[in-house]
């Protein structure tokens, strides 16, 4: 690995122009006995597929050959002979570990089927084991039982998934938009997006968390992910036909979970219970079990959005309320709130305020007024900090131009929070791939925020003063540290780094980091 | 402590007003607020359900006697007390307007 290093004695970041080779690779005798069982275990596994395979094919079309006796046509031929065995040896693996075992807690014939996968690689097999004991744990575990595992797709949907059961969103959050934000070459297998993804949506379901069950349903693909996808849209009040959905749950898998909820939207949609703006309205849902139906299918009160409050405390408080409950906000609202604080919090509003002070005989009645407006710019600040959408550029009015300076500052001051934790020294055997790829998560979603606000100038100089230098050291540990385990990890992560290396202008960090991601991505394969 | 539990501290404050847990008008003098508090204090000793919920903006939530108990010491300060009725007035409003 390359990695980074003082030129010239400078401190705190100044003549970073010398970089020299770090420690060596793990020994190669090492690789060369991991590749040696590795290829052994691959190659068992390509023969006991060919020698089972082989026997189902044969004794199956000796059974139907000697039945039809020549009486089947072309079409039927081929489809027997070609089509269900290519789907019997391709898919039906998979679907019985995903679809039959797993579900019923058979985890021992769920990983047998994954192993007969030709869609599962041999390295995959105990990231998916670990998946598995994520997805089939009730009763939330402190944590993944990590040990030996590697940092890769689907132990990071087993950590997300773990995180959204525990009501982490913001971890979950983190994990899924780097996971839909990965760079060429970093591998999120098909079956992790289908079935890793399904699990994730469908514990956000349980929450009735929609705006979550949207978000990780972007990553996903697959019938049952496309179905959520389409729920969550209609739940938001987005025009949903009811043939639409009916026939999206006709196409998905677990479609008896999901009737009751499928039914109660249809219905809404369908006896026109919907109101002008595609809100559902307050109406009982017509079924037997009508308890049990409305649970799932969320109270109309979770649904339906909240009136616009007249006054602008009452928007602040809405907004809030919006944001507690992980609800999508747009920056472009938290601004328009800004600009309605902005006559509740101007001069004459807070001379109002001290007036009122001196009336109940406070001292200091200017500064109580002036923190008054103070609480409010950080509860936008706050709210900003969690909302989608750049900030503009030019604000409108002083106080949005305040707010918008007030949310720079505190997107730098969160990057250099998340620094703390990147200390090359601290990173040893005990913190595994997945909670180092997991710290740099938050470094990540830190900067990626300030870089819709703070500007090129303000983040090359955090760059070169604080990011740069720690966390290319700490990347660089962690792959040394963990070898293969880490080479997803640290692929995604030295591709993040020379990436932001070139926003800045650094290019002796952009051509290094390449370097050092193209090693990474070589151990992968 | 994340940004998502600051949030939710926040919104628990607002929602918590002193003036909305009390259910007395922002205007309302000290001993109309001694006199709400300590009825509100019997009506829940005596188990009536009156009593055990309060409005808000964002719907009807609990009441305990810990939080009417709060609310009398908040407002007894007078610099709390600016800050309670500045918010309370916002959301009295929001509210009479959100009724018509």
């Amino acid at each position: 690995m390359v990695g980074a290093g003082n030129g010239g004695g400078g401190g705190g970041g100044g003549d970073m122009t010398a970089f020299s080779a770090m420690v060596s690779r793990a020994p190669q005798s090492r690789d060369a006995d991991l590749v040696g069982r590795g290829g052994g275990r691959a190659a068992i596994r390509l023969l006991i597929w060919t020698a089972l395979w082989g026997t189902v094919l044969r004794n199956v079309g000796a059974s139907v050959g000697t039945w039809a006796q020549g009486s089947l046509g072309a079409g039927a031929t081929l489809l027997i002979a070609v089509v269900i065995p290519a789907w019997l040896f391709v898919v039906f693996p998979s679907w019985l570990a995903f679809r039959f075992a797993a579900p019923r807690g058979m985890r021992r014939l769920a990983m047998a089927a994954c192993w007969m996968s030709p869609l599962v690689r041999l390295r995959d097999l105990p990231s998916i084991a670990a998946f598995l004991d994520a997805a089939g744990d009730s009763t939330l575990r402190p944590g993944l039982q990590r040990g030996e595992l590697p940092a890769d797709a689907w132990t990071a949907l087993a950590s997300a998934l773990q995180a959204d059961r525990r009501r982490s969103a913001a971890h979950a959050a983190r994990i899924v938009d780097a996971l839909a934000h990965l760079p060429a070459g970093a591998r999120l297998p098909w079956l992790a997006r289908i079935h890793g993804v399904e699990a994730l949506a469908l514990s956000a379901v349980e929450r009735r968390d929609w705006p979550a069950v949207a978000r990780y349903a972007r990553l996903g693909q697959g019938r049952l992910v496309v179905l959520l996808a389409v729920l969550a849209r209609a739940m938001r009040g987005d025009d949903v036909p009811a043939s639409a959905l009916w026939i999206r749950w006709l196409l998905a898998p677990r479609r008896l979970a999901l009737l009751p909820i499928v039914r109660a939207l249809a219905w809404e949609r369908q006896t026109g219970a919907i109101d002008q703006h595609g809100n559902p309205r307050r109406v009982p849902i017509p079924s037997r079990d009508g308890a049990r139906r409305a649970k799932l299918a969320g109270s109309p009160r979770d649904r339906a959005p909240p009136r616009v409050p007249a006054t602008v405390h009452g928007r602040h408080v809405a907004m809030l309320e919006a944001s507690a409950r992980h609800d999508d906000i747009r920056t472009e609202d938290v601004m328009a709130l800004a600009a309605a604080w902005q006559p509740a919090v101007d001069d004459a509003a807070l001379a109002q305020v001290h007036a009122r002070a001196l009336e109940l005989g406070v001292r200091d009645g200017a500064a109580r007024a002036q923190a008054l407006r103070e609480q409010v710019l950080d509860e936008l600040a706050l709210l900003l900090a969690r909302a989608e959408g750049e900030l503009p550029r030019a604000p409108a009015h002083p106080f949005a131009e305040t707010l918008a300076a007030r949310a720079r500052e505190g997107e730098i001051a969160r990057i250099k929070a998340s620094l703390a934790a990147f200390d090359a020294d601290g990173v040893g055997p005990s913190l595994d791939p997945l909670a180092a790829w997991e710290r740099w998560l938050v470094l990540r979603a830190a900067w990626e925020r300030a870089a819709q606000s703070a500007g090129r100038a303000a983040l090359a100089t955090l760059w070169r003063m604080s990011v740069r230098d720690r966390l290319w050291g700490y990347c660089c540990t962690v792959s040394h540290v963990h070898g293969p385990r880490a080479a997803w990890a640290s692929y995604v992560m030295f591709e993040w780094l020379a990436d932001r290396a070139e926003y800045v202008g650094d290019l002796v960090a952009v051509l290094a980091n390449r370097e050092n991601a193209r090693i990474a991505l070589a151990a992968l394969r | 402590m994340t940004e998502a539990d600051d949030v939710e501290n926040l919104l628990r404050e607002r929602l918590a007003n002193p003036f909305l847990v009390l259910d007395v008008a922002p205007s309302a003098s000290v001993a109309e607020i001694e006199r709400q508090g300590q009825r509100l204090l019997a009506e829940l000793a005596a188990g009536l359900d009156g009593a055990r919920r309060y409005a808000t903006p964002s719907g009807a939530r609990a009441r305990t006697p810990e939080m009417v108990r709060s609310a009398i010491a908040e407002l007894r300060d007078p610099a709390r007390r600016l800050a309670h009725e500045w918010w309370a007035r916002g959301m009295a409003a929001a509210g009479a307007a959100a009724a018509t």
